[in-house]
């Protein structure tokens, strides 16, 4: 919905958003004008290394039974208010952890500080199984929100020892990669641009390495990741489907730790401790492709891909209740997917780099119940295609961000707000590709501000709704209303989301041809920004402490987005239309956690359409068709066990076959616009389409992924992993791609057997 | 024991719900071809036209086939006839190949005969099984066209005299003469080099019939703006202030067809993406393409210096090729006019089809 009517945008706005922050100051400020008013707060961390600690339950008890508490969030801060005077007993407890106690005498008025470290559990780090609440797994998602961490990253097979964050993606389901290369990930039936991927909330636009098991979120470096397949909540906006909210670690404060990891696919490293030790500590951490040098040398197929990314962090504790970090990302990517002798179609290179840098400053000033989160980020993404060296179409997108985020926190609930600065600064040169968008540049300066209560109603009722509200570029000003809910009640919870979100700055990619993943970014051709409504309905049950199952169900309408024209013009370029379009499915999941066994099975059922609207000049109208990522069935089956010391693990992947076009024909085209003399005209070859796009199906996918591993301990407190394990164990020859124009079948990578190796201290 | 009955009973509910769609799918994994091309009985596209204006006439034959570029030295399986439907005279075309490249190579057939206005006729591609591609069509009649170039007005009246039913492909192509600025040059060149750019402007949707025939004006003036934002647009000229600001007239050439009445795409339209959807301009039967006729029109001529200059045209360029080296302003590079490009091609996208240029905005 838009704001029309009213005189100014950004009076509009600027008055909404001081509102936003009355509102959210509120909660925070009454509980000063009565009798209990003391507070405590504090950030938990942990012993050794300093990482900041999120989940820690912290509770007051001032021995009569009264009790109050609060959890750590991702920043491991907590705030415990409405205390009245008197002596109390704090206590911080988290699995694996020894408990924290400590006795407060807290007077009227008091805001105490209390940093609370705590130190390894020592029974629990040698294999003594404590449970405690969860946050991640693969059952456990909440109104489409899942949590990812290392340790779950690295339950999945993949060529290396060290797991990557896209290899977990994966196995989500309604996740659809198009195979094992192009770093194209399509979230519940949204297109990869449509995904908001950010890294310690610095936008990063392609994040995703060309060859499929990669990303720029190794294990290594990554502390949390949020994925929010729909239905996410005010603090994230400016994209339609879907967010990966990846936060990174802080390196150990302490000690150093370093490691290194080759296999044949990559090389990795990664070095962190103390700059200033117990304040500043710093993480760095890289990656190359070693395709052409090792995994080239025995895989038949072709492996025409170079990739590699550094990553760099410094995080310092400014005081008591201030922290600063410096995040830096690079990457770079460049391949033919699908290298071709044939002199018709070119060995057309693909290649992208980001680069980003992104300042947080975190502060929970002591006179307020309030934290506050100030990022400034500007990241950069510059693609191209065509052959190496002579691109024919570039397109560079630079985003400079500025977001201040404050959470007032008060007794049963939470009220984040925040608002924001964006200026994406697009320039493209598409070569013809787009034929009513050739060149151009945009800056659509994107100004909002959201406000959202978190309330813990009682009864295991837990509601967030939110409001976004923004304009952008000269698209218009809008409002986005969302919700999120949870009912939990002993072993069962349910759950709910919905929502309205809004695009601006669009990336276009021409899917007539899945190989050709070339993106190009541009403030959107409509007047109205891309939308899209979200509704989510999940249950989840924990039948036992070794099982948990859940369902999710999804629906998304998406109005205003672009898509190709599908014309037989025999370029390789096509026309935009705009377009409307929904998805809908669920997502059935089952997750066992055993003390030598792990396993999940997920199952996905989607349904994705794409309709050009009836008012598009289009040429050819195909009405509804299904788009070339609309993967109707998914399968993953995952399992982990330990035997004599060793990780066996072994994933099983299908997916049901993806919508192609057949051809019919081919033969010429001349243009006959006039007296044409045809004995001089070359004319052009043509593919003669069916009438409608998408109508046949390509062939099922499965694929299995075993590895085994075994750490050794070495001296000097060294350790060694050793893994070998095979990709795609019984050699199915499953299709990448299919070139229409030659009827030639591109497969994804067949047997690979892989070996690697990491030495860590 | 009723909360553990009630967990075990989930167990029952839920293992084979998920089991169950995993065994399912997992058996229906096993199929791995996939046949893209599902082929069709049409078996030629055809492309051309009956010119009434020309002792020869041509064909061009695609087969149409199971691969994007067949073998360019492969022959055609096809026969071309030409019958005169009201005298019933049969005459078959013979056949020709032309190479245009390394890849490509074209099916042509030709006949040495004029058609006769007003005639009909019938031209069948027939491959050796018997499978017939054809087209009816009927040559339109005589038409006279009047075009006052020698007047000094930068409005030139065109008129077709003529019961033609169809005017299609009117185009003004104006041949300018400019000295670009020095990034324009070619590398290394010692004086500043002269550069025509012909600029094509289409009049398709500026004609307008009239009782006996149709008529539409030239307006050179007008589209001196458009000449002027092509070389822009190619970084040809920049600003006034700068080095090359002037462009010269040397040329203007006029063509068109007067067609039969097949010859009308939806929307009068000449939208390649458009037409190049099979079947969607085509009046072949069995056959993809277009095969019409018509009569070729055109004519060229020099406007006067009077003319060139009231319609904006400069006869003093600023910089030229005897320009001597010492002269700053044509040496010294102007701002990069890449600025210019956005904006120019970001003005024109919309009317711009090909290389030729629509001064308004009803083409898409």
């Amino acid at each position: 919905m838009t704001l029309r009517g009213l005189h100014s945008a950004h009076v509009r706005l600027w008055a909404l958003a001081v509102l936003a922050g009355i509102v959210g100051l509120a909660p925070g400020l009454a509980p000063d004008a009565q009798a209990q008013s003391a507070s405590v707060r504090g950030f938990v961390t942990t012993e050794p290394g300093g990482e900041s600690l999120q989940g820690v339950n912290v509770s007051i008890d001032n021995l009569t039974g009264a009790l109050k508490g609060a959890a750590s969030n991702e920043d491991g801060f907590f705030l415990i208010g409405r205390i009245s005077p008197g002596r109390y007993a704090l206590q911080a407890s988290f699995v694996g952890f020894v408990t924290y106690v400590d006795t407060l005498d807290i007077a009227a008025d008091d805001r105490l500080l209390v940093n609370i470290v705590l130190r390894e559990d020592a029974l629990a780090m040698e294999g003594i199984s404590v449970e405690a609440e969860r946050e991640d797994g693969a059952a456990r998602v909440t109104a489409g929100r899942q949590t990812i961490r290392p340790e779950d990253i690295d339950l999945i097979p993949s060529p290396d020892v060290s797991g990557d964050l896209v290899s977990y993606l994966s196995t989500i389901p309604s996740v659809v990669l198009m195979g094992d290369r192009g770093g194209q990930v399509f979230i519940r039936g949204g297109e990869p641009t449509q995904n908001l991927t950010l890294l310690d909330g610095i936008e990063i636009y392609q994040p995703f390495h060309v060859l499929g098991f990669y990303s720029a979120f190794s294990s290594e470096i990554v502390s949390r990741a949020d994925v929010y397949a729909g239905g996410f909540g005010a603090e994230f906006s400016g994209r339609i489907s879907s967010v990966i909210d990846v936060h990174s670690r802080n390196g150990n404060k302490r000690d150093f730790h370093a490691s290194a990891a080759l296999s044949p696919f990559t090389s990795a490293g990664h070095l962190e401790g103390p700059l200033l030790p117990g304040r500043i500590s710093f993480l760095g951490a890289a990656r190359y492709s070693m395709l052409d040098g090792l995994a080239s040398r025995y895989v038949s197929a072709p492996l025409p891909y170079v990739f590699d990314d550094a990553f760099g962090k410094i995080h310092a504790r400014l005081g008591p209740n201030r922290q600063l970090s410096v995040t830096g990302l690079r990457t770079f990517d460049r391949g033919t997917l699908t290298p071709t002798d044939d002199p018709l179609r070119r060995s057309d290179e693909v290649s992208w780099r980001n680069t980003a840098l992104g300042v947080r400053y975190l502060s929970a000033p002591r006179i307020l119940p309030i934290l506050s989160e100030v990022l400034v980020s500007v990241s950069r993404l510059e693609s191209s295609f065509g052959p190496r060296g002579e691109p024919t179409r570039i397109s560079d997108l630079e985003l400079f961000n500025l977001a201040v985020n404050m959470t007032n926190f008060a007794q049963r609930s939470e009220v984040k707000w925040g608002f924001f600065l964006r200026t994406p600064l697009t320039e493209t040169a598409l070569g013809g590709l787009f034929q009513n968008l050739m060149i151009g540049r945009g800056a659509p300066t994107n100004i909002g501000a959201y406000i959202q209560p978190e309330i813990y109603a009682g009864g295991g009722l837990y509601v967030r709704p939110g409001l976004t509200v923004q304009t952008m570029g000269n698209t218009g000003d809008y409002f986005e209303p969302r919700l999120r809910l949870r009912l939990q009640r002993g072993i069962h919870e349910w759950s709910a989301a919905a929502g309205v979100y809004r695009q601006v700055t669009v990336g276009l990619s021409d899917r007539r041809d899945a190989t050709n993943i070339f993106t190009a970014w541009v403030q959107t051709p409509s007047s109205e920004a891309m939308r899209s409504m979200h509704a989510l309905l999940g249950y989840r049950v924990e039948p036992a402490a070794w099982l948990e199952c859940s369902i999710e169900g999804f629906y998304k309408n998406m109005d205003h987005i672009f898509i190709g024209e599908w014309t037989a013009f025999p370029g390789f370029t096509t026309r935009l239309q705009e377009a409307h379009g929904a998805a809908y499915g669920f997502d059935l999941r089952l997750e066992v956690r055993r003390p030598r066994f792990y396993g999940f099975v997920n199952y996905g059922l989607s349904s994705t359409r794409y309709e050009i609207d009836p008012a598009s000049p289009a040429v050819n109208n195909p009405g509804r068709f299904r788009p070339p990522h609309d993967r109707r069935h998914q399968v993953n089956v995952l399992g982990k066990a330990a035997v004599y010391g060793f990780d066996i693990s072994a994933r099983w992947q299908f997916g049901s076959g993806l919508p192609y076009t057949p051809v019919s024909g081919f033969d010429g085209f001349v243009l006959m616009d006039g007296p044409v003399n045809v004995r001089n005209v070359r004319g052009f070859p043509r593919v003669i389409y069916e009438s409608i796009p998408y109508q046949g199906t390509l062939p099922t996918y499965h694929r299995l992924d075993v590895t085994v591993e075994r750490a050794f301990d070495l001296p000097a407190g060294v350790e060694m992993t050793i893994q070998a394990g095979v990709m795609n164990a019984y050699d199915r020859a499953n299709l990448f791609t299919l070139d229409l124009l030659t009827a030639r079948r591109t497969d994804q990578l067949p047997l690979v057997p892989i070996a690697g190796l990491k030495v860590q201290f | 024991m009723i909360a553990k009955r009630l967990r075990k009973k989930w167990l029952v509910w839920l293992l084979p719900a998920v089991m169950l769609p995993v065994l399912l799918l997992s058996t229906a994994g096993c199929e791995e071809s996939v046949d893209a091309l599902t082929g069709t009985d049409i078996p030629f596209t055809i492309w051309g036209f009956l010119d009434s204006a020309a002792d020869t006439q041509y064909v061009r034959v695609f087969e149409v086939a199971d691969e994007l570029i067949p073998d360019r030295e492969a022959g055609i399986d096809a026969r071309v006839f030409s019958t005169h439907l009201a005298t019933g005279k049969r005459l078959e075309w013979t056949y020709e190949r032309v190479h245009f490249d390394s890849l490509i190579s074209g099916h042509f057939f030709m006949a040495p005969f004029r058609p006769e206005y007003e005639a009909r006729y019938l031209l069948e591609v027939v491959r050796s099984d018997g499978e017939t591609a054809r087209v009816e069509l009927t040559v339109p009649p005589a038409a006279q066209f009047t075009l006052e170039s020698g007047a000094s007005s930068v409005q030139i009246p065109v008129f077709i005299d003529g019961d033609v039913p169809n005017l299609i492909g009117l185009r003004v192509t104006y041949h300018a003469i400019n000295v670009p600025p020095p990034q324009a040059w070619p590398q290394g060149s010692p004086v500043a080099p002269a550069v025509q750019l012909p600029v094509i402007v289409s009049y398709d949707d500026r004609v307008e019939r009239i009782p006996g025939g149709w008529r539409f004006t030239i307006d050179i003036a007008g589209d001196f703006e458009i000449v002027r934002a092509a070389y822009q647009i190619n970084c040809l000229i920049t600003d006034p202030e700068e080095s090359a600001p002037d462009i010269w007239l040397r040329k203007v050439e006029f063509s068109g067809l007067l067609a039969d009445s097949s010859w009308s795409p939806p929307g009068r339209v000449f939208d390649a993406n458009l037409l190049a959807v099979p079947g969607t301009f085509s009046n072949v039967q069995n056959g993809y393409g277009f095969f019409g006729a018509g009569e070729g029109i055109g004519l060229e001529w020099t406007p006067s210096t009077e003319t060139s200059l009231q319609a904006g045209y400069n006869f003093l360029p600023r910089c030229t090729g005897l320009t001597p080296r010492n002269v700053p302003e044509c040496h010294n590079p102007p701002e990069p006019c890449v600025s210019e490009i956005f904006q120019g091609i970001e003005g024109f996208a919309q009317g711009k089809s090909g290389n030729v240029l629509h001064p308004s905005d009803k083409r898409r």
